[in-house]
C-alpha cells in the first residue's frame, strides 16, 4: 500500500496563505483558510460511445478564507492568490462582512468566536494502484471488456454502460492555533444495463466504491450476472399493489433508510433552525432494540470513500453512535452548529468544495450488523418483499415521513422467492415505525459510497451508506 | 489565462480543440428566521479545455477526445503536461468521426436583465426585501432561506472560428416555512429566475405560508384508489422533462429513446383524448456550451416529434442540424380554468417530499406531504401516502390549465391534471 502524496501546488502557496491570514487576523478576532487541490478524472465506456477526462466538478484548487467580525462569520470563495493580490482578496472579504448592512438585512446572529485548540498535522490514506500507474489505455480497455460482457448477457440489452471515476485531493487548514493538512483518494465505479420492452426502456445499475485507487476495477466484474438479471426481469415486472408489507432490506436500501429516511433528521444544523423531530427524542426509543447507527469519517471507523481526517472546519473526524440498542443519543454536527447547540462538534462540517458554504453533512452512514443468516430471514415471510436497487429518496428531518424508491420488490410467499417483480416501488410512512419494526438483522453490514448526497436539491457531498440485511413492516407503493 | 492555454495548444500542434472560459461572481445570504446567519461571496475563474484527436481504427474514422480544467494558479508548465496527457488520452477514445461547429468571432452579448444596472449587492437587497415581504403571517412563518445572487461570464472558443461570449446573471435560492400549531409542520420551496422578480418571489412566498398552515391541520392520508391528480407549478413543469430529455440527440443515438422526427409520441394517434402536446425548446443563453447561436425551436407540435436537440458530435451522428442542448422548454397552456379544474373530484397535490419523472421508464411518483380532496362535496387537506403512475398512460389524456407559469426552467401551464392514477394511501 502506497500513502496518497501531499501537493506540492498547496505547498508552495502555504508561506503566502500565513501570510494572508496575518493580514486578516490585524482586522479580525478570528480567521481561517481552508486550501484546497483536487485532481480527478472520470472514465464512461458505453456501447454507442466513450469519454474520459477531468470532472470538472470533482478538481480544482482554490481557496476559502472565514473571519469572524465580532458578530458573526463571512467567507469568501476564490482561486487566484499571489502576493500582489493579497490587498484584493482582503478587500473582497471586507466586502463580504459588509453584508450585515445590506438592506432588507434587520440582524444578524450573534456568534462567539470558534474553539481554535493547536493542532499540528499531517496525514494520508492509502491505494494500491493509482490512475496514472494504471494509464487510461489500460483503463478504458477494462471498462471496455466489462460493457461487452454486460452487453452479452441478454440479446434483449440494448446499452450497457461501465464507468470509473477517481477524486484525489490535498488540503489544508491553516487557524491562530491549528496547520493541518490530509491527502485522500476515493475511487468510484459503476455498471449499467438497460432493456427495452415497446417504447419503455428498463435498466438495473449498481455501483462500487473503495477509500483507494484503481485496483477497485478487480471487484466490478462479479456483479454483471446480477445487474443482467435484475434488467432483464423488470421487463416482466408489474405495478406494485399498494398496502404494508413484511419487507427484506437489501444493504442498499438498508443504507437508503439509514441515511435518507434517518440520518438527515440528525443533521444539527437542522437542530439550530428548529427543523428536526429529532431534536426532542434524544434519549428515546426510536428503532428497534436491534439497532445501532453510526456516522463518521474517522479512520477507525468503517473505511469508505467519505472517510477522512479532518473536516472542512479543521475539527478532527469521530466516529460517532447516533443509535445505541434503538435510543437515540445525539446528532452530528459542524463547528458553528454545535458552537449555538452548546455541544462537542463531531467533525461533520463539510463543503461541496471551496466554493461552497460548509453545512452539518454525513460521511459514512450505517447500521451495524444483527445475528441472523438472510435464508433464514427470507424463510421467516408468509407473504412480503425482497426489496432492491435503491434508486432515490428524500429527507424529511421536520415529519420523519419516509420517501425512497427502489427498483425492484421481489415477491416472497410461504418462505420462498416465487419469482414474481414488482416495479417501481414508493416506500412512505413513519421513520421510527419503520425502525421499530425491525425484527431481524444478517450478520454482515456492506456499505457502497458511490453517490454524492444533497442538502436540498445541492451542496452535493461524498457519502457512503450500507448495513446488514433488515426485516421490517413497509407500507409500499 | 486564454493566452497561455493558446500558447501551449500551439506548442504541443493540437489543431482541434474547445476553450470554455467562465468566470462566477456572487453574493450569498443565509439567513435563520429573519437573522443573518452567514455572508459570503464568491470569485473563481477557470477554463475547460477539450483536445480532439482524429485517427483511424480498424479501418474506421474516429475522433477522440477527452478534456481539463486550467486555473489562474496554472503555470505553463502544467498546462503543458495536462494538454499532453489529454491529447495521449484523446487516441484511446475511439468514438465515431464527427465535424466540429464553424463559426467566427462575435461580439459578447449581455442577456438582458435588469441585474445589470446594479451592484450584485443591491440586488441582494431588493430580493432580500422581496423574500421578507409577505412574512407578516401569525401562524406561519419563514424558518429560514438562503439568497445567491449571480454573475457568469462565459467565452467560448475552439479551432473551427468560434469566438464568443456571453454574461448572465440569476437569482436563486431555497426557504423553508414553518407552521407550529396544531401539528408542526415546514414546507420547503426553491427558485430561480434571470432578473429580479420580486413579485414572484413575494408571491411564492405568501402561497407556500398558507400552503403550510393548511399542512398544518391535515390529519390522514388520501384512501388508497385511483384519482385525478391535479400537479402545478414545478411538479407540473417536471412532468415536461420527460419530453424535453426523450428529444435528447444522445438519448436517441444510445437507444435510450425511440423518438424519430415525424413521428406521433404521444401514446397512439388515435388513443388521445386529451389535449394535444406542443412544445419548443428556450434557450437561456445565447449559445450552447460549443458556442452554437440557440433560439427558439419547435420540438412537438400536435404530438407530432418535430426536432432533436443535439450536440454536434450527436447531431453528426445522427445527420441532423446540431441545435445545442436546451435546458428549458417551453408547452402552450390549455382551456381549463385552474380553479375550475381545483373544483372536480380528484386530488390537487401541492407539495411532495420529492416529485421524480423517471424519463428511461416513464414512471412518475412521490410522497405527498400536502394535497387538497375533493370529493365532489367538500375539500380537505390531507397529507401522506404516495402517487405511483406512467406517463405513457397519462399523456392520453392530459389537460392543462390555461394560466401559465414562466421559471428558469419551464414556461407553460401553471397546472397539468393526470387521470386515474394510483394512490397508495390509508
Amino acid at each position: 500500500m502506497k500513502k496518497v502524496e501531499s501537493s506540492a501546488y498547496l505547498q508552495s502557496v502555504k508561506p503566502l496563505l500565513k501570510e494572508l491570514l496575518n493580514k486578516v487576523l490585524q482586522e479580525y478576532p478570528y480567521a481561517s483558510i481552508l486550501a484546497v487541490d483536487a485532481q480527478s478524472e472520470s472514465y464512461r465506456v458505453t456501447t454507442s460511445v466513450t469519454s474520459m477526462g477531468e470532472d470538472g466538478l470533482l478538481s480544482g484548487r482554490g481557496f476559502v478564507i472565514k473571519a469572524y467580525d465580532g458578530q458573526a462569520y463571512g467567507e469568501y470563495s476564490f482561486n487566484d492568490i499571489s502576493e500582489e493580490k493579497l490587498e484584493d482578496v482582503l478587500e473582497h472579504l471586507r466586502a463580504v462582512t459588509a453584508l450585515k448592512d445590506c438592506e432588507g438585512v434587520e440582524s444578524l446572529s450573534q456568534y462567539k468566536i470558534l474553539a481554535d485548540e493547536p493542532c499540528v498535522f499531517a496525514e494520508s490514506t492509502e491505494y494500491e494502484t493509482s490512475a496514472r500507474e494504471l494509464g487510461d489505455e489500460e483503463i478504458l480497455r477494462r471498462l471496455g471488456e466489462l460493457k461487452d460482457q454486460c452487453k452479452a448477457y441478454d440479446e434483449r440489452v440494448i446499452q450497457s454502460s461501465v464507468s470509473l471515476s477517481y477524486q484525489k485531493y490535498s488540503k489544508l487548514f491553516l487557524s491562530p492555533n491549528r496547520d493541518m493538512e490530509q491527502n485522500v483518494m476515493w475511487t468510484n465505479g459503476s455498471m449499467m444495463v438497460a432493456v427495452q420492452k415497446d417504447r419503455q426502456v428498463k435498466y438495473s445499475f449498481q455501483g462500487f466504491s473503495k477509500l483507494g485507487g484503481v485496483e477497485l476495477l478487480d471487484s466490478m466484474g462479479g456483479a454483471i450476472g446480477r445487474i443482467g438479471k435484475n434488467a432483464v426481469d423488470l421487463l416482466e415486472a408489474q405495478p406494485m399493489i399498494p398496502g404494508e408489507y413484511d419487507c427484506i432490506c437489501t444493504p442498499p436500501v438498508t443504507g437508503m433508510i439509514a441515511h435518507e429516511a434517518f440520518g438527515h433528521g440528525v443533521e444539527m444544523d437542522m437542530f439550530v433552525k428548529d427543523r428536526a423531530l429529532a431534536k426532542s427524542c434524544v434519549g428515546e426509543y426510536v428503532a428497534s432494540p436491534l439497532l445501532t447507527m453510526h456516522d463518521g469519517a474517522s479512520m477507525e471507523s468503517r473505511l469508505e470513500t467519505a472517510s477522512y481526517f479532518f473536516d472542512d472546519e479543521g475539527t478532527l473526524s469521530t466516529d460517532t453512535i447516533i443509535i445505541r440498542d434503538g435510543v437515540l443519543q445525539t446528532g452530528i454536527s459542524d463547528a458553528q452548529s454545535a458552537m449555538s447547540l452548546g455541544t462537542t462538534p463531531t467533525g461533520n462540517g463539510r463543503r461541496e468544495s471551496y466554493k461552497r458554504k460548509a453545512y452539518t453533512r454525513m460521511t459514512n452512514t450505517w447500521f451495524e450488523p444483527g445475528k441472523d443468516k438472510v435464508e433464514d430471514m427470507i424463510a421467516s415471510i408468509d407473504y412480503g418483499f425482497l426489496l432492491d436497487d435503491a434508486s432515490s429518496g428524500m429527507e424529511d428531518p421536520k415529519n420523519w415521513g419516509i420517501q425512497m424508491m427502489v427498483n425492484i420488490a421481489r415477491e416472497i410467499k410461504d418462505g420462498k422467492l416465487t419469482g414474481k417483480i414488482y416495479s417501481p416501488v414508493v416506500l412512505t410512512g413513519y421513520v421510527p415505525d419503520l425502525l421499530k419494526s425491525i425484527t431481524m438483522m444478517s450478520d454482515e453490514a456492506q456499505l457502497c459510497g458511490s453517490g454524492f448526497c444533497g442538502k436540498g436539491y445541492k451542496e452535493w457531498a461524498k457519502v457512503s451508506d450500507g448495513g446488514p440485511y433488515i426485516k421490517a413492516r413497509i407500507r409500499l407503493g | 489565462m486564454i493566452d497561455k492555454i493558446l500558447k501551449v495548444l500551439k506548442e504541443q500542434q493540437i489543431s482541434d480543440y474547445l476553450l470554455s472560459d467562465t468566470n462566477k461572481e456572487t453574493v450569498e445570504l443565509f439567513f435563520i428566521k429573519k437573522n443573518l446567519d452567514m455572508r459570503r461571496a464568491e470569485n473563481v475563474h477557470s477554463c475547460s479545455v477539450t483536445v480532439y484527436r482524429d485517427f483511424e481504427k480498424d479501418g474506421v474514422r474516429c475522433k477522440g477526445e477527452s478534456g481539463f480544467v486550467v486555473e489562474p494558479s496554472s503555470t505553463e508548465e502544467e498546462i503543458g503536461a495536462k494538454c499532453q496527457k489529454a491529447w495521449l488520452a484523446a487516441g484511446f477514445v475511439g468514438n465515431p468521426y464527427y465535424e466540429l461547429p464553424e463559426g467566427s468571432k462575435e461580439e459578447c452579448v449581455t442577456v438582458k436583465t435588469d441585474m445589470t444596472q446594479m451592484s450584485l449587492e443591491q440586488a441582494a437587497g431588493v430580493m432580500v426585501k422581496a423574500l421578507f415581504a409577505a412574512d407578516d403571517q401569525e401562524k406561519a412563518f419563514l424558518n429560514s432561506a438562503e439568497l445567491f445572487v449571480e454573475k457568469n461570464s462565459c467565452r467560448i472558443m475552439n479551432s473551427r472560428g468560434v469566438d464568443v461570449g456571453y454574461v448572465k446573471y440569476n437569482v436563486n435560492g431555497e426557504f423553508v416555512a414553518q407552521c407550529r400549531e396544531p401539528q408542526d409542520v415546514e414546507t420547503y420551496q426553491h427558485f430561480s429566475y434571470d432578473y429580479l422578480n420580486t413579485d414572484g418571489l413575494t408571491a411564492m412566498v405568501k402561497e407556500t405560508l398558507k400552503m403550510t398552515q393548511d399542512r398544518a391541520v391535515a390529519q390522514a392520508a388520501p384512501a388508497t384508489g385511483v384519482y385525478d391528480v391535479i400537479l402545478s407549478d414545478e411538479y407540473a413543469a417536471t412532468i415536461f422533462d420527460f419530453y424535453k430529455d426523450r428529444s435528447d440527440g444522445s438519448l436517441i443515438y444510445q437507444h435510450y429513446s425511440d423518438y424519430k422526427t415525424g413521428d406521433f409520441v404521444q401514446g397512439e394517434p388515435g388513443e388521445v383524448t386529451g389535449i394535444l402536446l406542443n412544445l419548443d425548446y428556450m434557450p437561456t443563453v445565447p449559445y450552447s456550451d460549443e458556442g452554437l447561436p440557440m433560439k427558439q425551436l419547435p420540438c412537438i407540435t400536435d404530438g407530432v416529434f418535430q426536432n432533436i436537440q443535439a450536440s454536434a458530435r450527436f447531431a453528426f451522428y445522427l445527420g441532423v442540424p446540431a441545435t445545442g442542448r436546451y435546458r428549458k422548454i417551453a408547452c402552450a397552456p390549455g382551456e381549463d380554468g385552474f380553479e375550475e379544474m381545483k373544483k372536480r373530484p380528484g386530488l390537487y397535490i401541492v407539495n411532495f417530499s420529492d416529485f421524480q419523472m423517471d424519463s428511461m421508464n416513464g414512471h412518475f411518483g412521490g410522497e405527498i406531504r400536502l394535497a387538497y380532496l375533493n370529493d365532489g362535496e367538500k375539500i380537505t387537506p390531507v397529507t401522506g401516502g404516495s402517487i405511483n403512475g406512467s406517463i405513457f398512460d397519462a399523456q392520453k389524456d392530459f389537460a392543462f390549465s390555461r394560466e401559465i407559469q414562466d421559471t428558469s426552467k419551464f414556461s407553460g401551464p401553471k397546472a397539468v391534471l393526470l387521470k386515474n392514477v394510483n394512490v397508495a394511501g390509508c
